[in-house]
């Protein structure tokens, strides 16, 4: 078993770990910070495949920005379900069940085309960045330029939406 | 025994299927806010993999837009909560019904 297998199962397990802790935990603040161990496994995995720059991001743009972002809308919005005396989590015996199936039959499908695909061989693990940022600003231009104006529209109309009405 | 495809592939089945338990469990929004992360999250875990075992960077490259769109998505969802925590008080999904301002 080499050092790659080992390190592979402790970042699943890590991310498993966390994003079901995320999503059982009955506080959201912890579930919160669980989804912070969820990501970094996530990002271990992105290393572990060679992905360098896209680990780098995940833990840039989700550690850094998206569970802050998160926090903030926890701490602006004091008084949650649990405050007022009720459950944090509703339909838990439907849910479960839904995700099991879910996960099962993705699986069993998964198995059954094992075989499919090129299944070449694993390529090296060596820096991404220029192939990424050469495909970035060349196959990919017009998606590149379409999602900044995305990122843009969407931060302004979040700045827009959240002002105070004027009473 | 070596990680293949397979692994990966599964482990984004594995997280996709905890947000979706999250998305129709929780009755927070913020908890609903978290299931969907763990969904794109699963996509990227999947798109990596394929990048992996198929030797382009193409994947990767979609990968970082499903970034830029979790990142949007993620500040214009709080947006909403925070509108409608000012509109209700609270930000339980359930209660959330009407759509008059």
């Amino acid at each position: 078993m080499g050092i790659e297998v080992i390190l592979f199962w402790l970042f699943a397990a890590m991310s498993v770990a966390g994003g079901l802790m995320a999503v059982l935990l009955p506080r959201i603040v912890h579930a919160v910070f669980s989804l912070l161990l969820c990501f970094l496994g996530v990002t271990g995995i992105y290393a572990l495949a060679g992905a360098d720059f896209l680990a780098i991001t995940q833990l840039v743009v989700y550690v850094g920005g998206i569970l802050v972002l998160l926090a903030f809308g926890i701490l602006l919005t004091g008084r949650t379900a649990a405050s007022l005396g009720k459950s944090e989590v509703r339909n838990r015996w439907i849910g479960l069940p839904i995700g099991l199936a879910i996960f099962f039959g993705l699986i069993v499908a998964l198995d059954k085309s094992r075989g499919l695909g090129g299944g070449g061989g694993a390529g090296e693990a060596e820096g991404t960045t220029e192939g990424l940022g050469r495909l970035l600003l060349g196959d990919y231009i017009i998606g590149f330029e379409f999602a900044s104006i995305l990122l843009l529209v969407a931060l302004i109309g979040a700045a827009y939406m959240v002002r105070r009405a004027k009473a | 025994m070596t990680i293949g495809l397979f692994h990966y592939l599964a482990l984004g089945a594995a997280l996709f299927s905890i947000g979706v338990i999250g998305v129709v469990t929780r009755r927070n929004a913020i908890g609903v806010l978290i299931g969907v992360e763990l969904i794109l999250n699963a996509a990227n875990v999947n798109l990596v993999g394929f990048s992996r075992y198929s030797g382009g960077l193409d994947a990767q490259v979609f990968v970082i837009f499903v970034i830029v769109l979790a990142a949007a998505e993620a500040a214009v969802a709080l947006a909403i909560i925070l509108q409608l925590f000012e509109k209700r008080s609270d930000i339980d999904v359930d209660r959330a019904r009407g759509l008059r301002g």
